[in-house]
């Protein structure tokens, strides 16, 4: 059902949000063409169901979450299964090497095609939008602890492979 | 409090879970371990660089353009393929049924043999009486040879349909075979005068009488042959 001023409801929603999902949509794709499909997508379905957003203040989540379904019904079809076990994360220092190298976006897209999604979805909320843990547990419909359990592994991951070699080097070099 | 307490209340801190009480202790730890603090900073150096690279995305030109013309396609409303598949298979269903069973025409003998009668033995009545039936209240043209009537018809002209009527002289020694074609108009409709042209295919002659104008096109020399025989 489409419910009056829709039309114009949801263009001021793609003005406000569409560079943003866009991106969202990247870092959980890979890919600048799927993340564009799922950008639309999203918002052809947001259209679609305009008339669930109750309140306006939380569009953004709203919108993040319908692309994230997009995002998955899209993975499940093509029942894909290339990430690793977070488990095999090996030896990370606790004290990261000073000053800390910029992380380069295309490595970092790399390491994030590695982690599961479930993993990799609070990661990127959380570091890419700012998104509280408690968003993140309502947009996933999971507890507050299994957010900060899936995003403190799911960080361990990534420091381990965009860092570890780095204080590895660092380390060799003190010695 | 101890350090392994302290790892764990910086994840909660970070998400903002913790009390007013509890960030106290949690500060007053890190005021006085160093390991501590310095591993608070680590945390923070890295959220910090991640935060920097994950929106490093760069967003194509057009995108904003593209989705929006993607919401106007969507808006406008689908045909339903099912619904028109559905409908042409059950028109050619009911076609089909009414090919295969439907019921013979009977045979109007009357109106048969009414039709042969006018062919054969046409007569200034019968054919006023069918063009009555059709709605046109006229006067034949009594002064031609009705047994020559080969055909009648209401035919268009000048915008108007109006009754035709057409003579087949099959000629004889001095004539070749002809036609005439005689069109009657109401002067209710058209505006007329006694006219004739010849060209050099076929002669035209009007003929006004009472409330009809004939209009009649014809080859040959002469309208003649196709008059009745005076008495």
């Amino acid at each position: 059902m489409r419910w009056p001023g829709t039309k114009r409801k949801i263009e001021q929603l793609v003005q406000a949000h569409y560079a943003a999902l866009y991106r969202f949509a990247f870092r959980l794709s890979g890919a600048a063409s799927e993340a564009e499909d799922l950008t639309q997508e999203a918002f052809c379905q947001a259209q679609a169901k305009f008339g669930q957003l109750r309140d306006v203040h939380k569009a953004r989540g709203w919108l993040f979450a319908i692309l994230r379904n997009v995002y998955l019904h899209k993975l499940r079809d093509r029942k894909t299964a290339n990430a690793v076990a977070l488990d095999d994360v090996g030896d990370i220092p606790d004290r990261l090497p000073e000053p800390l190298p910029d992380i380069e976006p295309q490595r970092l897209q790399v390491v994030l095609g590695e982690i599961p999604e479930s993993f990799r979805t609070p990661l990127i909320l959380f570091y890419f939008e700012d998104f509280s843990y408690r968003d993140i547990a309502e947009q996933l419909e999971v507890p507050l602890g299994t957010v900060m359990s899936r995003l403190a592994r799911a960080k361990a991951f990534l420091k381990a492979r965009l860092l570890v070699p780095v204080a590895a080097n660092a380390a060799r070099g003190e010695e | 409090m101890d350090c392994t307490t302290v790892r764990t209340l910086l994840g909660f801190a970070r998400a903002g879970e913790l009390d007013d009480a509890e960030r106290g202790a949690l500060q007053q730890h890190l005021d006085a371990c160093a390991d501590c603090a310095a591993h608070s900073q680590s945390e923070q150096r890295f959220d910090d660089a991640l935060a920097a690279a994950m929106p490093r995305v760069p967003v194509p030109s057009g995108l904003k353009t593209r989705v929006l013309i993607a919401l106007t396609q969507a808006r406008r409303p689908r045909p339903w393929p099912w619904l028109a598949a559905a409908a042409a298979s059950l028109l050619a269903v009911g076609l089909g049924w009414y090919l295969w069973f439907r019921p013979a025409a009977e045979l109007d003998y009357a109106q048969a043999a009414w039709e042969v009668d006018v062919k054969t033995a046409a007569t200034p009545e019968k054919v006023e009486e069918l063009f009555r039936e059709r709605g046109f209240a006229i006067q034949a043209p009594r002064e031609f040879n009705f047994e020559l009537l080969d055909s009648f018809d209401d035919v268009e002209f000048q915008g108007r349909r109006v009754p035709r009527l057409t003579f087949l002289f099959r000629g004889d020694r001095d004539n070749r075979a002809s036609l005439a074609h005689v069109y009657v108009l109401s002067t209710s409709h058209f505006q007329g005068q006694d006219y004739r042209e010849s060209t050099a295919t076929h002669q035209i002659e009007v003929r006004v009488r009472g409330d009809f104008i004939y209009f009649i096109i014809y080859n040959g020399s002469s309208l003649e042959p196709f008059l009745r025989p005076a008495v």
